[in-house]
């Protein structure tokens, strides 16, 4: 597996290529993903511009299989929210560590904050990962026509 | 339940928009310290807090954001509430915030508030829920979402910075069930006693 911190192009190619696979999950976790090409350009465009890091991550030269985008919530805080748009919406883990790992190194960031929905059943395994469950907001989504409960997971960058 | 002519109108305050008039009010608002810490959502430099600013966020807010001012029955501005909408077209989720300036604080206009734009959200809105986070350290806050029904969630470590150090949040959520078991009583009597 590759994970290329995106350049702009690099971030563009993947959404001209995999965004309609990556946006179609990306509903599933509670998340958007601009899907014609000139809104997407635009996104990305505007990421950039404001500092967020956007990763694609790929298993082969050819195809991304997860987006990562980081952003403080405000630079003061040194909070990072981490969100991911994945080609296989039963799988993430994998790509919560390679990307937390490059977003701790190119950031001074003291923690980093992932908001995922209840039905994602990958999620169980995040606290082996280092995460810890802070909050869960009950109902707090409506994907595919049912309440879904959010939970707010933090790693922080002193822990082990 | 009578339904009210006016949503706004509750036993200690009035909500009403914004006017011209309370932009001074406003200004001076967020140049007190208190309220500053308070209101890390809004005030990101402090060079913002001009003229120009404050319209922005308060008179001419964007779709998403319901901003009313708070005044008293002798219609003197006391502070302000306003409710952010989550995404609201796909799960019906707002998030509030409520300000009042000094001198009005701890006389009952903070609860009143909240029940008013609470009851407005769930009963003419359709909100599914309210949620929001508030700074641990916020007693005052803390107990007044305690006593609209509101229910903690977690609690959010150092997750906002001010006044020198990092901070936890207390995210918490109410539903339309919790409100109205909370606030039932105060409403009955308010739309009785119109």
């Amino acid at each position: 597996m590759v994970v290329r911190l995106g350049t702009l192009a690099d971030v563009c190619a993947v959404l001209r290529n995999d965004a309609s696979q990556l946006a179609n999950t990306a509903a599933a976790m509670g998340l958007r993903l601009p899907l014609d090409a000139a809104s997407a350009g635009d996104w990305v465009s505007d990421c950039f511009s404001h500092g967020v890091l956007l990763t694609a991550i790929q298993d082969d030269p050819e195809r991304a299989v997860a987006l990562c985008k980081a952003s403080y919530v405000r630079v003061a805080w040194r909070r990072l929210n981490l969100s991911m748009w994945v080609a296989d919406v039963t799988d993430g883990l994998t790509y919560v560590d390679a990307f937390v790992r490059s977003a701790f190194a190119l950031t001074d960031a003291r923690f980093i904050e992932l908001r995922l929905a209840d039905s994602l059943e990958w999620i169980s395994g995040l606290d082996q990962r280092g995460f810890s469950k802070e909050a869960t907001y009950p109902e707090f989504l409506s994907l595919a026509g049912r309440r879904v409960d959010q939970h707010i997971f933090a790693l922080h960058r002193t822990d082990p | 339940m009578q339904r009210t002519s006016d949503p706004f109108y509750g036993k200690r305050c009035v909500l009403r928009p914004i006017r011209d008039e309370d932009l001074p009010h406003l200004n001076e608002m967020l140049r007190e310290s208190d309220f500053a810490t308070a209101a890390y959502l809004y005030v990101r430099s402090p060079d913002r807090t001009a003229e120009t600013h404050i319209r922005e966020l308060f008179i001419h807010s964007e779709a998403s954001r319901l901003t009313l001012g708070i005044r008293t029955h002798d219609d003197v501005f006391a502070g302000f509430h306003d409710v952010e909408l989550v995404d609201y077209e796909r799960h019906r989720v707002c998030a509030p915030g409520l300000f009042l300036r000094r001198g009005y604080r701890d006389q009952g206009y903070g609860i009143d508030a909240r029940i008013l734009m609470a009851d407005f959200m769930f009963r003419e809105l359709n909100a599914h829920r309210l949620v929001g986070a508030t700074w641990a350290e916020n007693a005052r806050s803390l107990r007044q979402y305690k006593k609209i029904g509101a229910v903690a969630c977690g609690r959010l470590r150092d997750a906002v910075f001010f006044n020198g150090a990092h901070r936890d949040l207390i995210p918490w959520s109410l539903s339309s069930e919790q409100f109205y078991a909370a606030a039932g009583n105060y409403l009955t009597e308010l739309r009785g006693s119109e």
